[in-house]
């Protein structure tokens, strides 16, 4: 018996969204590789919404399965409502993780937040022009 | 499925299960005494004749084996049962004695030795080690995780030169590598069966005649009567032509592996138990990989830190100077008897596979 849920391991098998968005608008970067996790999000905005999002994971099946289940939850929300996309709802979308690997959809719903924040600063400069 | 997980434990022989069926279901008594029935006498024989099997083996007298119920045993009885003062071991050992030995710190002082890139224990650190009132050195024969075999005889020698206690934790090289416990001045050995195609649960520590050792366990002990007969069996069917076979297949998958860049091959490449390797993948990590040839029917380890205990990365790469980049791509294969070369290739191909799927996911690159 596996520790993961079959959702887990179905989302790492078929991870959805994966890969470098080739004209994104804004990048999370979270992690670092000394440490295991490095996870990378794109994100494409039009009208305040996530129109098309892409990633890229170094780590575990945990880390993997936790950036497309992300990756599917924030696609098509608006830039506030995925704000609001947590790690527990990550978490929760895969029906649970081991306690030990909280930690990775940690830094999906971070590297995400990371990618918004950053495209609204972006943002916020160019309207100023 | 493609087992090559067998530094962790092996498919049981089938005329292994065999002999232990017949100590299950019909001879199935044991002797309480010299005196007991003719048919409980049986389990007599059960002993002496696997003992006598070890001792040819490694070259002791069958009156210097006891019966443990593997390798934990073995260890934890060698550490708890020698007399008081210091003891020696090294950073790469099996959990059963460095765990042990961690609790023993509270009584006694104990000196880990390093070891270099390739697994080998630092000699001179251990001459400089050896105190007045040191009473033990303890150090493994063949490393379960890289397969790095030690100079046990120039060790024992240093030993005896000290009057030191010396004991072997051989459980991953028994048959694997030959042992004479006369010639590499051993007075403790530690050998296990389930890593030899034998039964689970089953051991034996060899104690040199003269050695004092206090018993962990006391009084008339049930042994695993069908489990010592399987072990004896084990012994009896083991051919030494599979240790050609896997060392041949060793350096087949060495030769394949290292075509696939950015990757490490762990451990030493000239002194090396034919049956284990260790490789790290860099920018991937070795959790993945196992639970991706796992969807593809190949069975294996990693000593990545997300799949250890407490997330803590392989203690042995660590100790060879390894960092966790290193270490988080590792994964481990164990061959045994029954590996064929055409596993071997269906490996080689899932793993490439694999291997190249997960860097295409990773963020980092180079």
């Amino acid at each position: 018996m596996s520790v993961y849920t079959e959702k887990v391991l179905e989302h790492f098998k078929n991870p959805r969204n994966q890969g470098k968005l080739k004209d994104y608008d804004a990048v999370g970067e979270k992690g670092n590789p000394i440490c295991g996790d490095v996870m990378y999000i794109y994100i494409k905005v039009k009208d305040d919404k996530i129109v098309d999002i892409g990633w890229e994971t170094m780590g575990c099946a945990a880390a993997i399965a936790t950036t497309s289940m992300l990756s599917e939850m924030a696609k098509g929300k608006t830039l506030d409502e995925a704000m609001k996309l947590t790690k527990q709802d990550v978490a929760d979308g895969l029906d649970g993780l081991p306690p030990v690997k909280m930690h990775c959809s940690n830094l999906a719903a971070d590297a995400l937040h990371e990618a918004i924040q950053k495209y609204r600063e972006k943002h916020k400069k160019t309207k100023s022009k | 499925m493609i087992y090559l997980d067998n530094t962790t434990t092996t498919q049981v022989d089938e005329r292994v299960v065999q002999t232990m069926n017949k100590y299950q279901t019909n001879e199935y008594g044991i002797a309480v005494s010299d005196y007991s029935p003719s048919f409980s006498m049986k389990s007599q024989e059960v002993l002496e004749n696997t003992k006598k099997i070890i001792s040819k083996k490694v070259k002791c007298k069958p009156e210097e084996l006891i019966f443990t119920s593997g390798q934990s045993e073995s260890n934890n009885q060698v550490l708890k049962g020698v007399e008081k003062g210091h003891i020696i071991t090294t950073k790469i050992e099996h959990s059963s004695i460095l765990e042990t030995c961690k609790n023993l710190e509270k009584e006694r002082s104990i000196t880990y030795l390093n070891v270099d890139k390739e697994g080998f224990v630092d000699l001179s650190q251990l001459k400089k080690s050896l105190q007045e009132d040191t009473i033990l050195v303890s150090i493994q024969h063949a490393n379960q995780e890289v397969g790095t075999i030690q100079d046990i005889e120039k060790i024992g020698k240093i030993c005896r030169e000290h009057k030191v206690l010396f004991h072997v934790d051989a459980s991953q090289s028994f048959l694997k590598q030959s042992i004479d416990v006369k010639k590499m001045n051993i007075d403790l050995l530690t050998i296990t069966a389930h890593l030899i195609h034998g039964p689970k649960g089953v051991g034996v520590l060899y104690v040199r005649k003269g050695v004092q050792l206090k018993l962990l366990i006391q009084g008339s002990r049930v042994l695993n009567i069908p489990g010592i007969a399987g072990y004896g069996k084990a012994i009896q069917v083991w051919d030494n032509k599979d240790n050609e076979k896997m060392k041949k297949q060793k350096e087949r998958l060495i030769q394949e592996i290292e075509k696939i860049p950015n990757t490490v091959i762990f451990g030493s490449r000239s002194n090396s138990l034919s049956n284990i390797l260790s490789v790290g993948f860099k920018f991937i990590e070795g959790e993945a990989i196992v639970l991706y040839l796992d969807t593809e029917g190949i069975v294996l380890s990693t000593g990545s830190a997300c799949a250890g205990k407490g997330l803590k990365p392989s203690h042995v790469l660590e100790a060879m100077g390894y960092g966790e980049e290193e270490s988080h791509g590792s994964i481990r294969l164990g061959l045994s008897k029954y590996t064929t070369d055409k596993e071997i290739d269906i490996t080689v191909k899932k793993l490439k596979e694999v291997v190249e799927k997960l860097r295409k996911m990773s963020p980092i690159k180079e």
